[in-house]
């Protein structure tokens, strides 16, 4: 039996991976950079990555007409773009919008499409931690810019061509954000953009038990506890760090959280918040402006959610959309993408129900807290081009690296 | 009469269904568990058993044997599972006595109701708690004014006031109570339905009370029906999902069915996942077995008297 | 107390439990199924009878919201190509297995039996898995969720045809064999007709089976028009929906309920004297 056993092979390395993460084919005159799933290069803002068009997987053709009749189907975050978007476009395109398709982690999201079901035509809600993944799974396929003005023409020069895919071959942007707290400032005492370390509220939040929530997307969770150290020992963190024992601290520290508080993860701040079903949350900065914009209960003032983000070393981000390769209608798709980067529907979108801000040239954002629309308790919540510069983004590891998260992650989501 | 081979060739259709899509289904779970992955997390199969990689299960065995996260998540859903099913033995057995002995003309009625929560579906009975249990649902309201609520707390088996869903062990525990219990009333009615009444008139007669002719005669008579409803409820109870997520959606009350869900569908691990869920049929194939053998016992009498 | 205590009859406390287990089984759903004609938004808080959320409400009711009809239409669907293949396979499975003599009869009887032991999860997860690795031609979707659906129905169809085989005996049979009848003669024009209740009961539980399947449906799952009410359910439940879920879940109900109902009057009314015993073999499973 035993020497069945030793017979057996006896590995955890994935197939056509280095046992150190670096490409195979790597020239001993260049040191290696990192690769990723299907040995593809991981973007960094230093190492900019362009996407090939390859012949396989053309663009469509210019000029062509939009598909007649069709119905444009979505994969998407669950309450991520305004339905009354939906429908102003199937009134201009004469066409129908199916109901999204949602997932509820991104993690969820690349596990749905790895099993091959694509079909979808257009992908929301995707970001760089997650971009070599779909590269990789060859489910993208390339844009043709020339249904896609509103690209120069409305989006903030950085995103337009951004490093994790130079020349916007496969992606446009769609919205920026903050990892940071939101809270109900009528129910938590605290004064959380007064502490030294605001994340430390939520390991001093036991009188709030069953009322917290952190954000339920593995990378998101576990770099809050990251940026907390960093915070206290007063240096600079690596959130897209892979070491392994940085990562199952962080891990750890977010357990601890589960006898003080029941700590939760969910993504459903947007509507708990307002509710007061939760007090304190881990948040993106834009579900705090869609719970003011959208889901306030009647007779509750939006004035009473807060937030707080840090300025520097925090997580300040961009996703965006993308077509599908097996996309049915892909003039369609084109032509939706130019719509969500169109001034004026970007703007619905946001101050209608989104609350994310959208990357656009034309949208004053901070104009809007002295106009009154959004809080003076959430003008942190709004995000500027030049915090990309002091913050860092999640971005994807090599395989090793996310299975290190993926461990530490599973061992707090399920343990 | 006719050849031995007509009832076989009746039979084939659906054998070779469920060889396909039964047998075949586990062994894919075998050969993905005994598998590797390639770098875009899909799970690789090894389909020549001679080629098997045990690196997976190895890790998983580690984790279990180092008292890490999958050993604990099963020891609380072990515990679960022991404790919703004695709640549900309390509760079922007496309702089943009752509805198999009582002779009058309620009957009928009496077992449709019971068989009726079979059928409507699980999730929208555990919406239905949800409805009540919510912060200002019918059913808090209840237990604030009985002060029932407060007894929980007080007993450490609450948390806070009001916050019945939000990752309560006993909520769950509860839920499953009230989500198995129809699946084990059936049963127990069934083997009590059996016992024959003259077996418990003898015991009256010859002069014992109530109580010990249950005990002695009815008890012991009904014992194979127990621990085949038992057996029968554990099975699902220990796969359990949904009813945690429903109910509490917290970490702190996650069993071995959300780890595996979390793994394979909401995830990118199912080799990992995989493992896993061969390790629970490897527990659980020893209930299943057992259920299996009464089952045929059953079966084989039944159509010996045809 | 002397009331309760009732020294020739049973305990008195027994039919108080009884009485008390079967409301509290019921009424949580009972009100659930209320709330679904409720006026208001509110699940909680009853605010006066309307079917708004049935078909009333322009944006919010179930007709008017096309992700639940897609669901519910989706899950009819599932349900008939569910019916229509198990009940067939069933039959003629529980025919060959009730008649099967010699080896091999046994370990086909444990075969059948297994799905029905089986936690639905781990099922879940090797028709995924199958899904994904041997037929990735068809993929997860709605083929995949049928053949799921289908291959744990089979056990029910078959335990149910096989209770009726055993009360029909084999008198008839034989009769029509003494009289020259040829094998399909005697199966089509003796054997299926006496199983004709048996045939529709398990449809009506086919059906049933389908409609209220979560775990099986879920796990083959693909794009979102392959979403089922199950699904739904589970998806919104914690949310904040409003009482159009209930009217989801009340209509679902109600079919099931009445295919059910039509299932077991059928089986009554053609069934006679056997049904009590097969009642209770049916109570085995």
């Amino acid at each position: 039996m035993a020497g069945g056993l030793a017979a057996c092979e006896n590995t955890t390395t994935p197939i056509g991976a280095c046992e150190d993460g670096s490409g195979a084919a790597a020239s001993p005159l260049v040191v290696p950079k990192p690769v990723g799933p299907g040995g593809l290069p991981l973007p960094r803002n230093d190492n900019s990555v362009t996407w090939a068009v390859t012949d396989e997987n053309p663009p469509i053709k210019d000029g062509l007409q939009r598909e007649q009749g069709a119905t444009l189907k979505l994969y998407n975050y669950p309450d991520y773009i305004w339905p009354g978007l939906l429908r102003r476009f199937e009134k201009k395109y004469d066409c129908t919008v199916a109901p999204p398709g949602t997932y509820n982690s991104a993690d969820e999201a690349i596990a749905k499409l790895q099993s091959g079901v694509i079909d979808y035509d257009v992908i929301l809600g995707l970001s760089g931690s997650n971009i070599v993944n779909l590269i990789a799974l060859q489910l993208l396929q390339p844009l043709n810019h020339s249904y896609l003005p509103n690209l120069a023409k409305n989006i903030w020069p950085e995103l337009a061509d951004p490093f994790y895919d130079r020349g916007s071959h496969y992606t446009v942007p769609y919205v920026v954000w903050q990892d940071g707290i939101g809270w109900r400032n009528d129910m938590v005492s605290e004064d959380i953009a007064g502490m030294d370390v605001p994340w430390d509220i939520f390991w001093e939040s036991h009188a709030y038990y069953g009322k917290v929530g952190l954000l339920d997307d593995k990378r998101d969770g576990l770099s809050m506890p990251m940026q907390r150290d960093a915070m206290r020992e007063e240096r600079i963190p690596d959130l897209n760090t892979e070491d392994e024992a940085i990562v199952a601290k962080a891990g750890k520290d977010l357990q601890e959280l589960k006898s003080i508080c029941n700590i939760k993860p969910t993504i459903t701040d947007y509507q708990t918040l307002p509710e007061g079903t939760k007090v304190l949350h881990h948040s993106w900065s834009g579900d705090l402006l869609a719970g003011a914009f959208y889901y306030m209960p009647p007779g509750v003032d939006p004035s009473v959610l807060s937030y707080w983000g840090p300025d520097a070393n925090g997580v300040v981000q961009n996703d965006f959309l993308c077509v599908t390769k097996s996309a049915q209608s892909p003039v369609l798709a084109h032509l939706f993408l130019d719509f969500i980067l169109e001034e004026t529907n970007a703007y619905d979108n946001f101050v209608n129900f989104n609350g994310y801000i959208p990357p656009q040239k034309g949208i004053d954002a901070e104009g809007l807290v002295g106009e009154g629309l959004i809080p003076e308790s959430l003008a942190g919540a709004v995000t500027r081009p030049d915090q990309f510069l002091a913050n860092q983004e999640l971005l994807q590891l090599t395989v090793e690296g996310e299975r290190h998260w993926d461990d530490a992650w599973t061992k707090f989501r399920a343990g | 009469m006719e050849s031995r081979w007509t009832w076989r060739t009746l039979a084939a259709p659906g054998v070779a269904w469920l060889t396909l899509f039964f047998l075949v289904a586990f062994y894919a779970v075998v050969c993905v568990a005994f598998g590797n992955t390639n770098t875009l997390n899909q799970p690789v199969p090894f389909w020549n058993p001679l080629d098997w990689n045990v690196g997976y299960v190895l890790q998983v065995l580690e984790n279990i044997w180092n008292g890490e996260e999958y050993l604990t998540v099963f020891l609380r859903t072990f515990a679960f599972v022991l404790i919703s099913i004695a709640l549900c033995l309390l509760v079922g057995y007496p309702v089943a006595y009752y509805a198999a002995r009582h002779t009058g003309k309620w009957r009928g009625l009496i077992l449709l109701l019971l068989v009726l929560p079979f059928w409507i579906n699980y999730l929208m009975r555990m919406l239905a708690w949800i409805n009540l249990l919510s912060p200002d649902g019918w059913g808090t309201k209840v237990l604030h004014y009985t002060s029932i609520d407060q007894l929980f707390i007080h007993l450490g088996l609450l948390s806070t006031e009001g916050g019945w869903l939000e990752g309560q062990p006993m909520t769950v525990i509860l839920a499953l109570v009230y989500g198995y219990i129809p699946f084990l009333i059936l049963p127990l009615y069934a083997a009590l339905d059996r016992i024959d009444q003259r077996h418990i008139e003898a015991a009256r007669d010859l002069g014992g009370s109530p109580f010990s002719a249950f005990r002695r005669v009815t008890l012991p008579l009904s014992m194979p029906g127990i621990l085949a409803g038992v057996v029968l409820i554990s099975l699902p109870m220990f796969g359990d999902y949904y009813t945690n997520d429903l109910v509490s959606a917290s970490t702190s009350t996650s069993m071995t069915g959300n780890q595996i869900d979390l793994l394979t569908r909401q995830g990118a691990q199912k080799t990992e996942g995989a493992v896993l869920t061969l390790l629970l049929a490897l527990v659980l194939l020893v209930f299943m077995l057992y259920y299996l053998r009464q089952t045929r016992r059953a079966g084989d009498s039944a159509s010996r008297d045809e | 107390m002397s009331w309760l205590r009732n020294p020739w009859g049973q305990p008195r406390f027994l039919p108080l439990l009884t009485g008390a287990y079967i409301l509290w089984s019921i009424i949580p759903v009972a009100i659930a199924v209320l709330f679904a004609f409720n006026d208001g938004r509110s699940r909680t808080t009853w605010q006066g009878f309307s079917m708004r959320w049935f078909t009333g409400d322009p944006t919010g009711s179930v007709a008017h919201n096309p992700e639940y009809t897609a669901a519910l239409e989706h899950t009819l669907i599932l349900a008939l190509i569910c019916v229509v293949i198990t009940v067939p396979l069933g039959v003629a499975l529980a025919l060959g297995l009730q008649r099967w003599r010699g080896r091999g009869s046994g370990s086909v009887n444990t075969l059948m039996l297994l799905p029905l032991v089986t936690p639905e999860l781990v099922m879940g997860v090797a028709l995924l898995l199958l899904f994904l690795n041997i037929f990735n031609g068809w993929g997860i979707g709605t083929t995949a969720q049928a053949i799921g659906q289908v291959t744990f129905a089979i056990s029910y169809v078959v335990v149910i045809v096989r209770g009726r085989l055993v009360s029909i005996g084999r008198e008839y049979e034989e009769a029509a064999a003494d009289l020259g009848a040829p094998l399909h003669g005697r199966l089509l024009r003796v054997v299926l007709p006496l199983l004709a209740p048996a045939i529709l009961a398990s449809a009506g539980i086919v059906f049933a089976l389908s409609i209220d399947d979560f775990v099986v449906t879920q796990y083959l799952a693909g794009g979102s028009d392959t979403n089922t009410v199950s699904m739904l359910l589970y998806a919104t439940a914690r949310g904040a929906p409003t009482p159009a879920l209930n009217a989801l879940a009340t209509i679902t109900l109600v079919l099931t309920l009445v295919t059910l109902a039509l299932a077991y009057l059928v089986y009554r009314k053609f069934a006679g004297a056997g049904g009590a015993a097969e009642a209770a073999t049916l109570g085995e499973m």
